[in-house]
């Protein structure tokens, strides 16, 4: 206090000169509407050049936080677009869709092998469970194998073992998705007739004919195409970047019990 | 042209008094002629800039040992050095009345021509009149 008193005293002239300063402003405001929306200008100038870099600064601290509405935001964003699906062609009605999402993030990631795994940091207490569909930003990425009670592992869909409902999306010709363990970033699907016209380009969605995954998830685009004279086998090219995953969403379907009653 | 007689005040003030004091004086004398002239603080504001800034224009017109001296018209002080710290005052003065009339860069130019003819008129007005009622110390 004593410190504080002693530097106002020190500087009395400056502080008696900057009270004035800002006494006249105050009078010039009172006196003139053009010194008023000057200084108005003035003091909106000053305010945004010190208020952007604090922004900024207060922008960076909140990042985590901004991540995870956005994270919120995308699951209510995928949502829509899984439910959009369900539009009834006949009638503007929204049937109500049997998948809902989970949001989650990978703690491990692998593609160094033939039968990769990815670990996610939802489990059973996040309401996930075993044969759950896993999608990523922009397309698959596998299906949930094990729950702990906070995680779970997931069969990349760079994994030898795991063949999945896959369609061309322009003729709706299905077949089996699957990975030969060589490229992270190209699959192979296989058992398409060769009645449909097919075209390098071509994109290729999920068939909707499994209880994992709905129909119209993108997976891939064709890079090449084989013929062996009955069926095609096309050479796809990954939409997911599958080496540099983060956030996936899990997609829990509501009538998964029901489906599967119905194999038995 | 209109000379802005009234600093005057502001430098026959004795230097050997209290700034403080000398910083409410300039801005006293800035605030009446404000009221009088119906101006916008123009001189409020440059009468206050030049009382506390004049220790620093009398040290640089006067020389380093300007704390001799209790007044301009002093023994000692050097014609040239007095006509200088006449000058720096008028000339601080007016660039800041104007600059504070005028408020924007595009005027500039106006502002710079207006402190050149006003500065100049008000020197020699000052000069005569400080010759005039001068009293030897």
């Amino acid at each position: 206090m004593q410190w504080l008193l002693g530097f106002i005293l020190g500087y009395k002239n400056l502080f008696l000169y900057l009270f004035f300063v800002g006494c006249v402003l105050s009078f010039s405001v009172f006196q003139s509407e053009y010194h008023k929306s000057k200084l108005f200008k003035a003091s909106i100038f000053i305010t945004g050049k010190i208020s952007e870099p604090l922004k900024k600064l207060t922008s960076y601290f909140r990042l985590k936080k901004i991540n995870t509405q956005l994270i919120e935001e995308n699951l209510y964003l995928k949502s829509l677009v899984i439910d959009k699906n369900y539009i009834s062609d006949f009638e503007d009605e929204i049937i109500d869709s049997p998948y809902t999402l989970i949001s989650g993030s990978v703690i491990k990631n692998d593609i160094s092998s033939s039968r990769n795994v990815i670990i996610i940091n939802k489990g059973l207490s996040d309401m996930v469970e075993n044969e759950m569909g896993v999608i990523g930003s922009k397309g698959i990425v596998g299906i949930v194998n094990q729950t702990t009670e906070k995680f779970s592992s997931v069969l990349s869909i760079l994994h030898k073992d795991i063949k999945i409902n896959a369609k061309h999306k322009k003729s709706n010709a299905f077949g089996s998705l699957f990975w030969e363990g060589n490229a992270p970033d190209k699959v192979k699907l296989s058992d398409i007739s060769i009645i449909n016209k097919i075209n390098v380009g071509d994109t290729i969605v999920t068939g909707g004919m499994s209880a994992y995954f709905p129909e119209g998830i993108p997976i891939g685009n064709v890079i090449e195409i084989e013929n062996d004279g009955k069926y095609y086998s096309l050479k796809l090219k990954l939409i997911n970047n599958m080496t540099n995953l983060d956030n996936v969403y899990i997609l829990k379907n509501k009538n998964k019990s029901e489906i599967k009653s119905l194999y038995k | 042209m209109n000379p802005s007689i009234y600093i005057i005040v502001l430098i026959i003030h004795r230097y050997d008094l209290d700034q403080f004091n000398f910083i409410v004086i300039g801005f006293l004398l800035g605030f009446i002629m404000d009221v009088l002239s119906q101006s916008a603080g123009s001189h409020s504001f440059s009468c206050l800039t030049v009382s506390f800034l004049r220790p620093f224009i009398t040290k640089f017109s006067l020389g380093p040992n300007y704390e001799d001296f209790s007044t301009p018209f002093s023994h000692g002080i050097l014609i040239s050095n007095r006509i200088l710290y006449y000058f720096l005052i008028i000339i601080f003065h007016q660039i800041i009345l104007n600059a504070f009339s005028y408020f924007n860069w595009t005027h500039t130019f106006l502002i710079l021509k207006l402190t050149i003819a006003n500065s100049i008129f008000t020197f020699i007005v000052i000069v005569s009149i400080l010759n005039l009622f001068s009293t030897k110390e």
